[in-house]
């Protein structure tokens, strides 16, 4: 005499009050329990089912009778390369990755024979750098634009992790590249301010909870970034860029992925981005804001070239 | 009459969405509007009072800070 809804977005107290309100309004149906991410109706008339998951669906929770299987890495990646129209934005966001590394590049070494050539040793003191610079501006911004693209709210535990990656993420790339260069105080004041930037934008799809962990990640991913630099630096620090830039790249796709899993998949989720002109011109504007901090502004006493 | 409240407790999209439609349910509620924090409540003061708008968001386990 019972029937289990399946219920995955339904996460808090506030969550099953909605549902509860909601339920309570359909006639014949004599009560329900709840669970985690589930409801139990107490009625196993199909009809009522199907009502009550038509109202859970209406108030913006996925439902359904059967359990919402994750689908593993190795078959959604699979899926990316086999379903173009599906995974159409997250193609996007890995070619204007690629657009924005290139433009960046192509504009430094524009810019080397008339300006930056004539900054001592700069190939070798900045050169890889720089580098990392573009490495990391082109794929914090175009995972930025990604998570941006998709006008919805989020779950708690969805925006809060949104916000932490994208605010730790930043933080710690543009926190050691920077910290490289000019030492820990301009490294951590450049990675915690674009760490919290990053992260309230993000953040925000949950609300107060995102907000507050995207600016949590972005002081510590910040202030972490440059120490590893500083730290690191008479210690094979070139050696160990690759993989930590490789890592954090990593950790930055897969935050793609789970946010098609936990906000797209199943469910019609308004997905819009900023066109490639606009984002390619706010990643010029921040990487030059960058480079030039790296490149005039203040150096510690701590690093020396 | 148009009055804004501003709420504490409130922590997730879901906590606005079940603000809104208590509020909206209420007979003389015009029109509201609930971000996070505040919500704003348009209504016909003869046919509801504030000290009952406030009631019902605190009646869901929030608090109305006046």
């Amino acid at each position: 005499m019972s029937t289990k809804i399946f219920v995955p977005d339904a996460e808090c107290d506030s969550c099953f009050r909605i549902l509860e309100k909601r339920l309570g309004k359909l006639h014949g149906l004599d009560g329900f329990k709840k669970g985690t991410n589930e409801i139990t109706l107490l009625t196993d008339d199909p009809a009522i089912v199907k009502q009550a998951i038509h109202l859970i669906t209406a108030a913006g929770f996925r439902a359904s009778l059967d359990p919402f299987n994750r689908m593993s890495i190795r078959h959604r990646i699979k899926e990316f390369f086999s379903n173009k129209s599906k995974y159409l934005l997250e193609r996007r966001m890995f070619l204007y990755t690629l657009y924005a590394f290139i433009l960046l590049t192509a504009l430094e070494v524009i810019a080397y024979p008339g300006l930056l050539s004539k900054i001592p040793n700069f190939m070798g003191t900045y050169g890889w750098w720089l580098f990392y610079l573009n490495v990391s501006v082109a794929t914090l911004g175009a995972a930025l634009w990604h998570v941006a693209a998709h006008k919805t709210t989020t779950t708690c535990m969805v925006g809060m992790m949104i916000g932490m990656t994208i605010g730790m993420q930043t933080g710690m790339m543009i926190g050691a590249v920077i910290g490289a260069t000019n030492g820990f105080f301009i490294g951590s004041m450049a990675g915690m301010f674009l760490g919290v930037i990053g992260g309230v934008i993000t953040g925000k799809s949950c609300g107060l909870m995102g907000v507050m962990e995207g600016m949590m990640a972005g002081v510590m991913g910040g202030t972490m970034g440059a120490m590893i630099s500083v730290m690191m630096f008479s210690d094979h620090l070139l050696w160990f860029m690759p993989f930590y830039m490789i890592f954090n790249i990593i950790i930055l796709w897969g935050l793609t992925f789970m946010l098609f899993e936990e906000v797209v998949e199943e469910k019609e989720v308004m997905r819009r981005a900023v066109d490639a002109e606009t984002f390619l011109a706010l990643i010029v504007i921040i990487a030059t804001i960058l480079g030039a901090i790296m490149l005039y502004g203040p150096t510690s006493a701590l690093i020396s070239f | 009459m148009n009055k804004k409240f501003v709420i504490s407790g409130m922590h997730c999209p879901s906590c606005a969405i079940l603000i809104k439609e208590t509020l909206d349910e209420m007979e003389g509620v015009e029109s509201c509007a609930v971000e996070e924090g505040l919500a704003t409540v348009r209504f016909d003061e003869r046919k509801i009072s504030e000290k009952s708008l406030i009631s019902a968001i605190e009646a869901e386990g929030y608090k109305v800070n006046q």
